[in-house]
């Protein structure tokens, strides 16, 4: 990992859509080959890896790996139906360049019936799923032969550098977060004692929070960390978050004590930070986290970022490399004995 | 004046932020338990060795948290925009009493004066453009105050009347006082006074603590929706103020074990307890994440009629709660 | 096959009564004196077939959709809410069984009725022939269950009744049971309850079991009447291996499992991605610290009316395909 922007390319140009996730693991044993941790990979495609520390505790950060994406549904002809894996807004959809992951890498592009040939009040409405479809101009007994019904489709997005620390790829959502924890190992080399660390790019967050759910129980955490991106202020959402911070999430989904632990040390060393006030649901896996097995003492941390499941998601890098940092701060600083049940009587 | 119930009603416990209440609870409940425990989540757990000799382990569960709000922002008028934690009928919101944080800062949800609403009238205000109005003009001064994540309830004060109680957040802090009355006497089996956090938001306390405190069965103690109002149509009640205990056969989340039901019922004539069954599949309470807990969990749930539950105030019988108390009581005692 | 097939459709078990469901197929079961059969809190039927290798679970859940009495009104009628995903329009002018045996068909309130909208379950009622509440109270009460009447259809290879979703999955259950499989795995035939209200019952079978993997037997929808949703299953054309669903993603191995092994032995397979709904395989997989789980699904027509139709060649390749990855050996290279 040579740098936050390196990471986060590596990242967001790998292939992983909710549920076919292991694609990953080959990009992240090759970010942390000079890191001394232990990846491992479980049945519900979680990829787990493990930092040993002082032996006090573990601390669990969770940074779902999924990035939605589109499956074929059905051939037809010389043409493939589709639907979608995750939240899609179908807006995006009509014009977009696709790979298709079936026997062999294919592109193609999504299309419908020519505007010419529509009727007059079809312009301004936009198609759906059941309008669209996946051209890869080939005949259909070619077609067959390298690509099947559930066979994934990403969109095609390259990754670009913007101005102001700004990068512009699809998967922001959520392998920026993936990114903040990672490089978080490089910022601990230079901290004396930390609690054991794991870092699991769960699985299947934009679907049915199955890998966060599942992996929280086996490694029963003493602290869990949830990164995840939030919406940033741009046109349209004026209630969104600043770029260049942070921000901590408060309400059901987040335990207090680990909160009021955070937010201390974020003010005691002058750190950057919005509140992220989430009363009910975060949508995020903290919500599933918290309540696993016994309960387990759960927090959120977000990174604002642009027009999120687009294939055209913009953040800062700067932001990440700061988020990055003060994790390790928290590392160095987090007592876990501070975060177990408290005996009253 | 059941002073304790003005103590335990009035007091701030919004989904996520329910330390004042679990306070409450702790310095009422501490003589008359063995152990005391807050979870991972904030759930608290008391338990209480019982007298007999195979004992079974009976959960009593009720949830902390009431409906409210949380600041979302302060807008440049000093006003606070909010969202509400758990669901509360939009209808009810505008002009009414709020405390705002634990400095208890008095608020009101407010909006434009009907005077200026014309053309608009018939439409309800979405939350978002409500605002909670803690008297200041000027964004700067209300920061000084107040902060984005600090949570509001409704401000209002309990009341009696002879039989009739008035007060907010019945739904469950009636749960909570129960569980508290039952600490008070012996029994003859172990029981876990389980106060969860978090159930107005997904009933999100009750699984770990039923996974932790793994109990042979388990009572829900709530407080449900009464509606008596007089109505023309020949259809399906709700249950009423007065009528004695609402004791549940299904709901949204949740079937009642038959043969459980079948007991209950037996205690409840034999002990001439009044008691009424709340209209089938209809809401969901903490017995939903309980019951399949572990390998399943025997679950059963009792609760107070009270008017208006999710909305400022409410109104309950103080005889309904005795008898939730009472057919608790009983069906713990002739539990085998 | 096709007697135990309408056996079990015509009994009538909504969420939360599937006894009777439970006692038939316990009855067949225990032709086969090799099986431990118990139940437990939920009132799951847990039937197994002991090995000493790995512990392999097939789900099927025994629940179907109904109503639930809420109210008897003065004249004798019956106001009901709906128990899982009743489809109005499905329903009205239907015959239903109470678990009791009484019978009765819906109606609705004809004043407010507009032939454009489907009503919903507040502006409809059961008659059961009673004259006044006292009447109809010595036949049911507030809680009592009914299902949706049984007719069975036969259309050639085609069958089409009530409740295929899901007693087809335990007609092949039992048959499974009652079959010798070889190897050592350790099967578990689990007849789950309440799926139908949230998978309840998985819920707790899967804790109480905790398999190295599970495969749930549910019914699929298809694509291939007039008109209807782009999906690419069809009746005849073998049993389906689930890739998605409305609540879960199957893992790759699993699917590459069940496609080998279909493959292996020549039984024809379609796959399955099914937009709205899913089954005990949700449920199974979130259990603990996960389990590896995936589907079976029976192509089936009209889903959720008195008359699901499926074709009878699906329902035994589907078994086939089920004995022979229960015979699998389960080394690491498998999954």
């Amino acid at each position: 990992m040579k740098n936050m922007l390196e990471t986060v390319k590596a990242l967001t140009t790998a292939s992983g859509p909710s549920g076919a996730e292991d694609s990953l693991l080959s990009t992240v044993k090759n970010l942390l080959k000079d890191y001394k941790v232990k990846i491992e990979k479980d049945g519900l495609g979680n990829i787990i890896v493990r930092k040993r520390g002082d032996g006090r505790g573990l601390v669990a950060f969770f940074t779902h790996n999924d990035e939605i994406g589109l499956i074929v549904t059905k051939i037809e002809k010389d043409y493939l139906r589709f639907t979608e894996v995750g939240g899609y807004d179908e807006k995006v959809l009509l014009g977009q360049e696709v790979t298709v992951y079936g026997k062999k890498e294919i592109t193609g592009i999504i299309g419908a019936k020519p505007p010419h040939l529509q009727t007059k009040d079809e312009g301004d409405k936009f198609l759906k799923f059941s309008d669209l479809y996946i051209d890869v101009a080939m005949k259909n007994k070619d077609i067959l032969k390298y690509i099947s019904i559930g066979d994934r489709v990403l969109i095609r997005s390259r990754f670009t550098e913007m101005k102001q620390n700004s990068v512009c790829v699809k998967a922001l959502d959520n392998r920026s977060c993936a990114a903040i924890a990672l490089y978080m190992l490089k910022h601990l080399e230079n901290v004396k004692s930390h609690p054991d660390i794991a870092i699991v790019l769960n699985s299947q967050e934009e679907t049915t929070m199955a890998g966060s759910r599942t992996s929280a129980y086996k490694l029963n955490p003493d602290v869990a960390f949830v990164l995840d991106v939030t919406f940033a202020k741009q046109a349209g959402h004026e209630q969104g978050y600043p770029m260049d911070k942070i921000g901590f999430g408060l309400g059901a989904n987040i335990s207090r004590p680990i909160y009021d632990f955070v937010k201390k040390t974020a003010d005691e060393n002058n750190v950057p930070y919005f509140i992220e006030p989430l009363p009910s649901m975060s949508g995020t896996d903290a919500y599933a986290v918290q309540t696993v097995g016994r309960g387990i003492t759960t927090m959120l941390i977000s990174l604002p970022i642009r027009n999120m499941h687009s294939p055209v998601e913009i953040a800062s890098t700067k932001t990440m490399d700061d988020a990055s940092k003060f994790l390790s701060l928290l590392m160095s600083n987090i007592k876990t004995e501070d975060f177990k049940e408290r005996i009253i009587k | 004046m059941n002073e304790f119930m003005k103590k335990l009603t009035e007091s701030a416990g919004v989904s996520g932020c329910e330390e004042e209440v679990r306070d409450i609870i702790i310095e009422e409940i501490k003589p008359y338990c063995d152990t005391l425990r807050i979870d991972k989540m904030g759930n608290l757990i008391a338990f209480k060795r019982g007298t007999g000799e195979k004992r079974k382990r009976i959960m009593l569960g009720a949830h902390m948290d009431e409906v409210g709000f949380m600041v979302k922002s302060i807008d440049d008028n000093g006003a606070l925009k909010f969202m509400t934690a758990g669901s509360i009928d939009r209808r009810v919101l505008i002009g009414k009493r709020v405390l705002v944080g634990k400095e208890k800062i008095p608020g009101a949800i407010a909006y434009k004066a009907v005077h200026n609403q014309r053309g608009e009238y018939e439409v309800l205000p979405k939350v978002e453009q409500l605002s909670i109005d803690i008297g200041f003009s000027d964004k700067k001064e209300a920061e000084k105050v107040v902060s984005a994540g600090d949570y509001a309830v409704f401000a209002t004060e309990y009341e009696e009347r002879g039989d009739i109680m008035k007060g907010k957040a019945f739904d469950d802090r009636f749960g909570c006082y129960a569980i508290i009355e039952l600490f008070k006497t012996k029994h003859k089996h172990d029981i876990y006074g389980t106060f969860f956090v978090q159930e107005e938001v997904g009933l999100r306390g009750s699984a770990p603590s039923a996974v932790s405190v793994n109990p042979d069965y388990a009572i829900v103690l709530e407080g449900t929706s009464a509606a008596d109002m007089p109505h023309e149509k020949d259809e399906a009640d709700f249950p009423k103020m007065g009528e004695g205990v609402v004791v549940t056969i299904s709901d949204r989340t949740f079937f009642a074990d038959r043969e459980f039901l079948d007991f209950v019922k037996r205690i409840g004539k034999e002990k001439k307890i009044p008691f009424q069954f709340k209209q089938p599949m209809i809401g969901g309470t903490d017995a939903g994440m309980i019951h399949v807990a572990n390998g399943g969990i025997k679950t059963m749930v009792f609760a107070v009629p009270s008017r208006y539950i999710h909305s400022p105030v409410c109104y309950a019988s103080k005889r309904d709660l005795e008898s939730m108390i009472a057919l608790a009581k009983q069906t713990i005692n002739n539990l085998k | 096959m096709k007697n135990i097939i309408r056996t079990l459709t015509e009994i009538i078990g909504p969420s939360s009564y599937e006894e009777i469901v439970a006692d038939a197929i316990e009855k067949m079961v225990s032709k086969n004196r090799k099986l431990e059969i118990k139940r437990d809190v939920m009132g799951n039927l847990i039937v197994r077939r002991k090995g000493g290798g790995k512990k392999i679970m097939y789900a099927a859940h025994m629940d179907e959709i109904g109503f639930m009495v809420k109210h008897i009104d003065k004249n004798g009628y019956l106001r009901f809410a709906v128990v899982g995903g009743i489809f109005n329009h499905n329903v009205i002018h239907n015959h239903v069984r109470f678990t009791n045996g009484v019978e009765g068909v819906i109606g609705i309130e004809e004043k407010t009725f507009n032939w454009k909208e489907i009503p919903s379950a507040e502006k409809m009622f059961i008659d059961i022939g009673a004259k006044s509440r006292s009447d109809a109270e010595k036949l049911v009460s507030i809680g009592s269950l009914a299902g949706m009447k049984a007719t069975f259809v036969e259309m050639g290879k085609r069958i089409s009744t009530k409740t295929l979703d899901d007693r087809i999955g335990c007609a092949m259950l039992v048959k499974l049971a009652l079959s010798e499989i070889k190897g050592d795995n350790d099967v578990y035939f689990v007849f789950t309850t309440q799926e139908e209200v949230g998978l309840r019952g998985a819920k707790t079978s899967s804790f109480g079991i905790s398999p190295d993997f599970a495969v749930a037997i549910d019914v699929t929808d298809t694509g291939d009447t007039p008109e209807c949703h782009v999906m690419e299953v069809s009746l005849g054309k073998g049993p389906a291996i689930k890739v998605m669903d409305g609540g879960m993603v199957v893992r790759k191995p699993v699917i590459d499992f069940m496609k080998e092994t279909a493959e292996k032995n020549g039984i024809p397979y379609q796959l399955e991605i099914l937009a709205g709904g899913t089954t005990d395989a949700m449920a199974i997989q979130t259990t603990k610290e996960g389990i590896l789980a995936g589907v079976i699904s029976v192509p089936t027509r009209y889903i959720h009316s008195q008359a699901e139709t499926c074709d009878m060649d699906d329902v035994e390749n589907g078994v086939k395909l089920l004995k022979a990855m229960a015979e699998a050996n389960f080394s690491k290279k498998v999954m």
